[in-house]
């Protein structure tokens, strides 16, 4: 059965697909006739509701004068339905940088705003649901606008249709443009520190794997030497007013240590990355070498930034 | 819908743009200001307390009032304009209620939504002046506030952070000017609609006129003032000054002191069979055809030169020959007359209407009285007592002043046997005393006399201190009569205005020292002032006297037929033009794209190349051409490589646009060093 919600989400489906047709994804977009649409604004409404009362109070009192005012005043409505929709056209965007992130966290997104023939005023960009960016966009500038979207999924985050709207100059009509700005970010999983890390141990050249507790266990403190990792430093006790003291950390150094899908069996697919994404972050830290074992995909034991992004990037794609 | 909900998490931290709020006061400042002195001064006062408010509020130093104070002053407020101008809603005071919201809104300004509050009060309030007078220059200083008011929108759109500037002027002014085109054509073609309900009409206690009934000192009164009463016309000729005998309403009714109004139900007499209009223009011309624009006066009374006939239906005339309208004049009133000198007045007088026009307060003015009686004896008939009773003013020792001194209870008495200063009231009140103790029929006329004619436009100007008051008598065979008495003691008066006729009192316009009447004799000045006036009339004759009825004419010309379709058509096709070509100028019209900085150092280092004889070929890319240079110009290799390089850069890494300036102003850099002219001279030395 048709529902009347089922209708509206059809229509809903349709006029998004139109508006994708109509507005394509890329990475410049010039904001032009097509583009853009026009409204009035609640304001403007009360503003005809005013013209209405004026143009009443001018033909009881039979005030030329009065006519003539509620005219310039609905004229000077009119006039502004052209600046309004000046102030947005013209305007460039451009996709900037983007950064990645855990899931829950808020990604940075960088749009730069261009002009090539007039200054924009009170130019507002963002995304439905957040709060939107007032800004003033000049001629031949390069404004770089850093945009934040909270995210929800893991994966590639791609944002959706963008709003650049302004009510510049008088505020009584609202002209808009949906932007879909070719832009992504990967976003990791969510990770989870909690669960203690039970480490297997493949000892690749042995072909065994056994469980062994924690390697990153606290192992003890010893006196700082130089050339220490900085990372290590006993922060805590130093302190309380204790000297220098280096953590000491446990090391498999003949060992690698792989973090494997499969020992999480029997655990949601999302709360297994989690967890394995918590264990990448705490073993980076611990500036350990480690592998990822995932079905379909493994990234032999390493370390470093590069790696942790290697690492980090085929969990966020995991099963995408 | 959800943009709805992200304003509202704005709603907290909204901070109205410092220039908003700057231009917005400054509007509001602008907008209030014709209105002092219409609204008490404790709503202007709580109006600069707001105001002060506000700025603290901004400068962070105050908070706003709590809401317990507003509702203290919006109570108090409420019940003070309810106060000063009692139970009654009138005009002043629901203007004043407006301000004082108005201002009050300014300390409760917590959204954007209520700075558009105030700004869209501003406009009402605007029109309310409108409602007082719509002269050039009231029309003038509103067109400056409705800038300022749009000004005030401009600046609480503009970003927070922006200082306080004067862009938000530049653009509402280019608003308003773009603006009048359009405006031009609504209000040439919007239909203009009868009133469509009764409505409260501005206090009119400062108008000034000749009114219902005429007691001492009134017409002293206006005698004083320059105010304008009303503009005449002219089609054809304009009658001698001498004749401008404007007639408006007839007193017959004296009680001792002052005059009214009689009995106008005692006009139409059953057996005679007559009403008291009796014109013999059947079939005549006109002897003059006009238009008056009168000035607001709160009464019916209209002005004519008899014997009047209004041609468009405004002006009738009702019994005792007065003109009338059929409503109150609340707003200049323009209206057609014709003029026919051949009349007469009511040629036969029935009983009961001779008793009325002879009518005393018995126990007034008994020497009077008396006097009259034995000075009647003396003539053969009325026409001579009249004569006589003219002769009398003229050959005694009456003085015609506007400093007439106080009169006792029988006033007629005093003014004729006693102080014998008076203004025309007087005369014209003790003439017709005299002819009703002899038994004549007789009765006052007001209205104005003379008039200052602007010769260039063929109109005449009448003020206020040409109200006049004259008599007329019945004469039998001839109806009514005009005589002025003032004429026998003054004849200056009626001859050349009542400047002459008080030059030797040198009291004309004494209390106004600044009356631009009063500066008649200075011809520059003189010139200078009915100009002035002369646009005014225009502007009052074609715009403010736009009326539903000129409207229908003007359509009528202009379309012949008029239907609704023809004047939606017009209405809607020359808005199409008017706002076409605005876009067009403002979208086509606009400057050629800049080049970008980059294509265009890009293309200077081009133009230097070609003088090495090297042209980018089409389809070569700039990398084939650096490599084609570099072939032949091996020097350069260093430098077109590099500019090469920055031109690829910027041009096709879109990316690094954060590190596009410094990146451009180094290829400019590296274009502008490029020295061609070494290597070219090596060339042009090598062939």
């Amino acid at each position: 059965m048709f529902s009347f919600k089922s209708i509206k989400v059809f229509f809903y489906a349709r006029y998004l697909k139109w508006l994708r047709r109509r507005l394509p994804v890329s990475k410049e977009v010039e904001l032009t006739q097509r583009r853009i649409f026009i409204m009035p604004t609640k304001e403007g409404v009360l503003f005809g509701a005013l013209l209405l009362v004026m143009l009443l109070v001018s033909i009881n009192y039979q005030n030329s004068m009065g006519f003539m005012l509620t005219f310039l005043l609905g004229s000077i409505f009119v006039v502004s339905i052209l600046h309004t929709y000046k102030n947005l056209s013209g305007l460039i965007l451009k996709v900037g940088r983007t950064s990645s992130g855990f899931c829950g966290e808020d990604i940075k997104f960088e749009v730069i705003l261009g002009s090539a023939l007039k200054r924009h005023y009170s130019i507002e960009l963002g995304w439905p649901g957040s709060v939107l960016k007032s800004l003033d966009v000049d001629v031949n500038e390069h404004l770089v606008t850093k945009l934040y979207l909270r995210s929800e999924r893991r994966g590639l985050f791609v944002p959706e249709r963008m709003l650049v709207q302004t009510r510049y100059p008088v505020g009584i009509l609202r002209s808009w443009s949906w932007v879909y700005l070719d832009m992504s970010a990967l976003v990791y999983p969510e990770p989870i520190h909690s669960k203690a890390l039970p480490v297997s141990i493949s000892m690749v050249d042995e072909g065994v794997a056994a469980a062994m507790e924690g390697s990153d266990d606290f192992a003890g403190l010893q006196n700082y030497q130089k050339g220490d990792s900085l990372k290590h430093i006993a922060w805590k006790q130093f302190a309380r007013g204790q000297s220098l003291h280096t953590k000491k950390f446990e090391s498999y150094v003949d060992k690698q240590t792989w973090l494997d899908w499969d020992w999480l069996k029997g655990i949601e697919t999302e709360h297994r990355l989690s967890i394995i994404c918590g264990w990448v972050l705490s073993l980076n830290k611990a500036g350990q070498e480690y592998g990822l074992r995932l079905p379909g995909c493994e990234i032999p034991p390493g370390k470093g930034d590069g790696h942790r992004m290697d690492v980090l990037k085929a969990l966020a794609l995991f099963g995408k | 819908m959800w943009k709805k909900g992200s304003t509202k998490a704005k709603v907290p931290d909204f901070q109205m743009p410092r220039v908003g709020l700057f231009w917005l006061m400054i509007a509001q400042i602008a907008v209030v200001l014709p209105h002092v002195g219409r609204v008490p001064m404790w709503v202007m006062a709580i109006g600069v307390i707001t105001m002060i408010w506000r700025v603290m509020v901004f400068l962070e130093k105050w908070s706003y009032p709590s809401g317990f104070i507003k509702a203290v002053i919006v109570v108090v407020g409420g019940f003070a304009i309810l106060f000063h101008f009692g139970i009654k809603l009138t005009l002043e005071s629901a203007i004043s209620l407006l301000i004082l919201g108005f201002f009050l809104k300014l300390v409760e300004m917590y959204r954007r939504r209520d700075a558009y509050v105030v700004a869209f009060l501003s406009f009402i309030i605007i029109l309310s002046q409108f409602l007082y007078g719509q002269e050039i220059s009231t029309t003038l200083y509103q067109c400056l506030a409705v800038v300022l008011v749009s000004s005030a929108l401009v600046g609480i759109n503009l970003n927070t952070a922006a200082s306080i500037n004067v862009v938000p002027v530049k653009t509402a002014a280019i608003l308003f000017l773009q603006a009048i085109p359009l405006m031009v054509v609504l209000f040439v073609l919007f239909p203009r609609l009868p009133p469509l309900w009764a409505i409260s009409l501005p206090d009119g206690s400062g108008l000034t006129g000749v009114g219902d009934s005429m007691t001492p000192g009134d017409f002293v009164k206006l005698g004083k003032s320059d105010a304008l009463a009303f503009r005449a016309s002219f089609e054809g000729e304009m009658p001698p000054v001498s004749q401008l005998y404007w007639r408006g309403m007839v007193f017959s009714s004296f009680d001792g002191r002052g005059w009214r109004r009689g009995d106008e139900s005692l006009y139409y007499d059953e057996k005679l069979q007559v009403s008291d209009v009796d014109i013999t223009r059947l079939n005549s011309l006109p002897d003059y055809s006009y238009q008056i624009l009168l000035e607001p006066t709160r009464q019916r009374w209209l002005y004519g030169l008899p014997s009047a006939v209004g041609t468009d239906g405004i002006l009738k005339v009702a019994n005792g020959s007065q003109y009338r309208s059929s409503s109150n004049v609340e707003q200049q009133l323009l209206y057609s007359v014709d003029s026919y000198l051949d009349y007469s007045f009511e040629l036969r007088l029935s009983q009961s209407r001779r008793l009325q026009e002879t009518q005393l307060p018995s126990g007034f003015n008994p020497r009077t009285v008396s006097f009259a009686s034995a000075m009647r004896e003396k003539y053969a008939s009325d026409d001579s007592f009249m004569r006589g009773v003219l002769q009398y003013f003229r050959q005694q020792a009456f003085f015609y002043t506007l400093r007439p001194p106080r009169l006792g209870f029988h006033s007629v008495d005093d003014f004729l046997f006693g102080a014998r200063k008076g203004f025309c009231e007087h005369y014209a009140s003790s003439f017709v005393v005299l002819m009703r103790a002899a038994g004549v029929p007789a009765r006052v006329v007001a209205g104005y006399q003379g008039g200052e004619i602007n010769s260039a436009a063929n109109y005449i100007l009448v003020h206020q201190l040409n109200a006049h008051a004259w008599a007329e008598v019945w004469l039998k065979g001839e109806g009514w009569v005009r005589v002025d008495p003032t004429a026998a003691v003054a004849p200056e008066r009626v001859e050349r205005g009542i400047e002459d006729a008080l030059r030797e009192e040198d009291s004309f316009l004494e209390d106004r020292l600044f009356s631009p009447l009063k500066y008649r004799g200075v011809a520059l000045f003189n010139n200078l002032r009915l100009r002035m006036d002369r646009i005014n009339f225009s502007w009052n004759m074609y715009v403010v006297g736009y009326s539903q009825q000129k409207q229908y004419e003007f359509l009528k010309n202009l379309l012949g037929n008029i239907s609704s379709l023809r004047i939606a058509i017009i209405m809607g096709l020359s808005s199409v033009v008017v706002i076409a070509g605005l876009a067009l100028i403002m979208f086509l019209l606009r400057p050629k794209k800049k080049l970008d900085v980059v294509d265009k150092s890009y293309r200077r280092f081009l133009q230097k190349i070609s003088r090495l004889g090297l042209v980018l070929e089409a389809g070569e890319s700039p990398n084939d051409f650096a490599r084609r240079i570099n072939d032949l110009f091996p020097a350069l290799s260093v430098q077109v490589s590099d500019i090469t390089e920055l031109y690829l850069a910027l041009k096709y890494k879109p990316l690094d646009l954060i590190k596009c300036q410094p990146v451009s102003r180094r290829l400019q850099r590296a274009v502008k060093k490029l020295n061609i002219r070494r290597h070219s001279g090596g060339r042009v030395k090598a062939r």
